[in-house]
């Protein structure tokens, strides 16, 4: 099919020119950088460095440390992606039932959306808090024997805890959205053709809530992988022993605090390079599944 | 195959607002019963409440002898059909069709076989396996039909099933859905605020306005014998004529504006203050001039088959529709006679507006 062209002129460059610029310079540089640095081999000082080819991606792959990190980064992303669509779902879908005060519940689940990830950790830092924290107490006093500091499970519940908690909020607002969207006409026909609840749930909402599902679960993945950072460096630090740290926290330890600015770099190519598989691999076998 | 009986429904919302002030209705086997009325007037409310998608606040209804005030609308062995179809639409025509059957416990053979017999009555056989979305609006409602009719429910409930389509197909869906009831002889509550669809379809028509059951009859009847003033206005197409009008001294005329005279066929009490209802088609043109109606020509309308006259009586800016056959061409300000035979003056009581 042959499309209409219109005259071409200079005048559209020049309006997305500043767009362009701001992503070459805050984006595509910083990337590029990355790259770069990825193959270099800096001393302490950054004195001076040298172009090694591949010894920092070799490094890095072959390092306990980063698999472990690579480890817990699938294991919380997971966990946090579905948890916080699961109980996000739950709550938007019994929400949506509430007749009275329907408003009033549905702000005070919104709200924790407006909390940013830094004081999300705070909060949790202060919960498990060895020495006033109240849900610290309180796991102990039921015979949990809770320890975050020594165990890296406990810390591990912590940062994935509070993670799902930050996003909730979140997913509830789309699915609340995704929820009334559905006609109020087919939840009725479906109450005539289906008497169980449960069953027409499965049957009929939640394929009809799957593209914002999906959706979610983009969206959830790369907030697990990424924004994350604010709550593990503000309650969890990564410890005990960087059992906490995710990808991208271990780039910034590594690069930031530990100077290695090569295997830092290299090990967030290596991020970016997962995400892209990653997101391609959802768009493709995924969405094609979900839309009806 | 089942009765539906209505015992002084009411439904009141919670915010205090009255949809349905006390509704009393038997639905025979077999029946098609319209519900008819302006938007407001609790005819969809009732049907849901019938359905059970909204709850009852005060009566009975029940299905055959079944009180099903309590029971969930998946139990109450009835089918609906909506205004936009609901269709579900991640499913294919043939899963919209036979989800309810699955529902209930069915066998895959025995699903099959009705849903191919439903899609043959329909003329669906080509569709079934393409989603509602990649049908035409007919074509959908149609398939929700079929998923009505599959389960052989004891009652059919539609609501508003046909003002979503164009207008011709409107007319064919709507013989189609008078041929299926027939054929299937099953109990049918059809909403509508389509006074054609209504005359058309029902058995038995109600006119509802205001959560009241204004009139139920047979919709001759409530054609030529409206019970009261809302009634005789919603029901017709031109309305019906008002005109304020006075009964004669002597109780055999009721005098309309100055000069009009008209004959009555039953004897009202003299001097009482009445609005006379005329049909546009119950006047008859006096070609020689001679009749007790005369009155100028403000506008009119050829619609080919019959004219419609808009004329002028004296009374106020009020046009008086006069519906004739065939084709006339008549100038504005062309004074025409008319009379009217006195079985069809309607007469109201100004004050109820209960007829006399």
């Amino acid at each position: 099919m042959k499309r209409v062209q219109f005259e071409h002129s200079a005048v559209p460059y020049l309006f997305v020119a500043p767009q362009i610029l701001i992503i070459s310079i805050f984006f595509l540089w910083p990337a590029a950088q990355a790259v770069y640095q990825s193959f270099l081999l800096e001393d302490a000082f950054g004195m001076s460095s040298q172009f090694v080819w591949f010894r920092n991606f070799e490094d890095v792959l072959s390092s306990s440390s980063w698999m472990r990190s690579a480890i817990f980064t699938v294991v919380f992303s997971v966990s946090v992606s579905v948890l916080s669509i699961a109980i996000s779902l739950f709550l938007a879908v019994r929400a949506d039932e509430v007749v009275r005060g329907a408003k009033t519940y549905k702000t005070l689940l919104m709200w924790g959306y407006a909390i940013a990830p830094p004081v999300a950790g705070l909060l949790g830092n202060m919960l498990f808090n060895p020495l006033m924290g109240d849900l610290y107490m309180a796991l102990n006093s039921f015979g949990f024997e809770f320890n975050h500091i020594e165990n890296p499970n406990d810390a591990a519940f912590i940062v994935i805890l509070i993670a799902v908690w930050k996003q909730v909020s979140v997913n509830f607002i789309f699915f609340l959205s995704g929820l009334q969207g559905i006609p109020k006409s087919i939840q009725e026909a479906a109450t005539l053709d289906c008497k169980s609840a449960e069953r027409r749930f499965w049957t009929i909402t939640f394929p009809l809530l799957a593209p914002t599902t999906f959706f979610l679960l983009v969206i959830n993945l790369t907030y697990a992988f990424f924004e994350t950072f604010g709550i593990i460096d503000v309650s969890t630090k990564g410890a005990p022993g960087g059992s906490t740290a995710t990808l991208v926290y271990k780039v910034y330890v590594d690069g930031f605090l530990g100077a290695d600015l090569g295997g830092s770099s290299a090990q967030s190519v290596l991020l970016m390079i997962m995400v892209s598989v990653l997101t391609v691999f959802q768009f493709r076998f995924i969405e094609r599944k979900v839309h009806y | 195959m089942a009765t539906v009986t209505l015992n002084q429904v009411e439904k009141t919302y919670l915010n205090g607002y009255k949809a349905i002030h006390g509704i009393d209705l038997k639905i025979q086997d077999g029946e098609f019963t319209v519900l008819v009325g302006p938007s407001g007037c609790g005819k969809s409310t009732l049907l849901r409440m019938i359905a059970g998608l909204e709850s009852i606040s005060d009566g009975e209804i029940a299905i055959d002898d079944r009180v099903v005030n309590k029971v969930a609308p998946a139990d109450r062995d009835i089918a609906m059909v909506f205004q936009n179809y609901a269709l579900y639409p991640h499913m294919s025509n043939y899963n919209n069709m036979a989800y309810g059957l699955r529902n209930r416990g069915h066998s895959k053979a025995e699903i099959d076989a009705k849903v191919r017999e439903a899609a043959r009555i329909l003329q669906l056989d080509d569709h079934l396996e393409r989603k509602p979305r990649q049908l035409s609006g007919g074509q959908r409602q149609r398939v929700a039909m079929g998923r009505a009719i599959v389960r052989q429910p004891k009652v059919f409930l539609f609501d508003e099933p046909l003002s979503n389509l164009d207008a011709k197909l409107r007319v064919d869906m709507r013989l189609e859905i008078k041929n299926l009831q027939q054929r299937l002889g099953i109990s049918s509550v059809y909403v509508t605020h389509d006074q054609v669809e209504a005359m058309t379809l029902a058995d038995r028509l109600i006119v509802m306005n205001g959560g009241v059951a204004e009139q139920i009859g047979t919709p001759i009847d409530i054609y030529e014998k409206p019970e009261t003033l809302f009634v005789a206005g919603f029901i017709g197409s031109p309305a019906m004529n008002f005109l304020p009008g006075k009964v004669s001294d002597d109780r055999t005329h009721v005098v309309v504006g100055d000069k009009v005279k008209l004959d009555l066929d039953h004897v009202v009490e003299a001097g009482r203050s009445v609005t006379v209802g005329i049909r546009p088609e119950h006047f008859r043109l006096c070609e020689d001039g001679h009749g007790p109606v005369s009155a100028s020509v403000r506008m009119v309308e050829s619609l080919g088959a019959e004219t419609l006259v808009y004329l002028d009586f004296g009374i106020g800016n009020e046009n008086v529709t006069l519906r004739i056959q065939g084709t006339h061409q008549f100038a504005k300000g062309t004074v025409l006679t008319l009379s009217i035979t006195p079985d069809k003056i309607h007469l109201f009581d100004d004050e109820t507006g209960k007829r006399i």
